[in-house]
């Protein structure tokens, strides 16, 4: 008896079905690419500021510049205020060195005679307020104390 | 944007404002080649210079009122500046 090979058809298995961006996808991809172009074309980078951000030598020299300022007289610090505003706004290492300054600041722009209330000096108890408080919501009232930066707050409104 | 202010010494010019969202200019005439921007909640932002010039763009979510700190950080003379953020019409 002999054997005879049965060949039976059968459908092909589907074939998976080929990959391809969906629009969602291409939607995001090209968004993504125009975000990262802008900020490149800027040039800007972003880091964090906090107790763990490093500082280098040039922000040391900028807290020392602060420190050099709210050891003076308080007239000069608040003539060059910016300089101390920016060592201030370093985070939370500059506001540990900078508390007396911080305080004679905001002593000074409480103490000026109401003829003084402009936008200048709204503008400073705001820069003080918010360089205090840049890494940490909490930073100007424990420098300063609650009532000063009630005080404060008002007047930068 | 409003005005503009020159800091002592002169190493940047900036306006005193810039609107919500908006593209900062700063002037620069000091040898810095890039400038450190502080927002105050947002954190640390770098901008380089060309040709004298540096362009920031407000991050979104930075609101009016807000005010962002720049230096050149030029020793042993810096230039800052303290630029306010204000809401867009």
């Amino acid at each position: 008896m002999k054997l005879e090979p049965v060949y039976l058809l059968a459908p092909e298995p589907d074939a998976p079905p080929p990959r391809s961006f969906s629009r969602r996808v291409l939607f995001l991809a090209v968004a993504a690419s125009c975000g990262l172009g802008s900020v490149a074309t800027l040039g800007v980078q972003r880091a964090l500021l906090g107790d763990d951000a490093p500082l280098d030598d040039a922000d040391e020299a900028l807290i020392a510049l602060a420190e050099r300022l709210q050891d003076g007289p308080v007239e000069e610090l608040v003539r060059q205020r910016d300089h101390f505003l920016i060592a201030l706004a370093l985070g939370t290492p500059a506001r540990k060195r900078l508390e007396s300054g911080s305080r004679a600041l905001a002593g000074r722009l409480l103490a000026d005679p109401p003829a003084g209330r402009g936008s200048s000096r709204r503008d400073a108890a705001r820069a003080l307020l918010q360089a205090l408080n840049v890494d940490d919501r909490d930073g100007a009232v424990m420098v300063l104390g609650p009532d000063s930066v009630a005080a404060l707050s008002a007047l930068a409104r | 944007m409003t005005g503009s202010r020159v800091q002592d010494p002169a190493g940047i010019t900036v306006p005193s404002s810039v609107r919500e969202g908006g593209n900062l200019r700063i002037d620069v005439a000091s040898s810095a080649r890039e400038l450190s921007l502080v927002i105050p909640g947002h954190g640390r932002y770098w901008a380089r210079v060309t040709n004298g010039v540096a362009e920031f763009r407000v991050p979104p979510g930075v609101s009016g009122g807000t005010m962002i700190f720049i230096s050149d950080r030029v020793m042993p003379f810096p230039s800052s500046a303290v630029v306010q953020v204000v809401s867009s019409p």
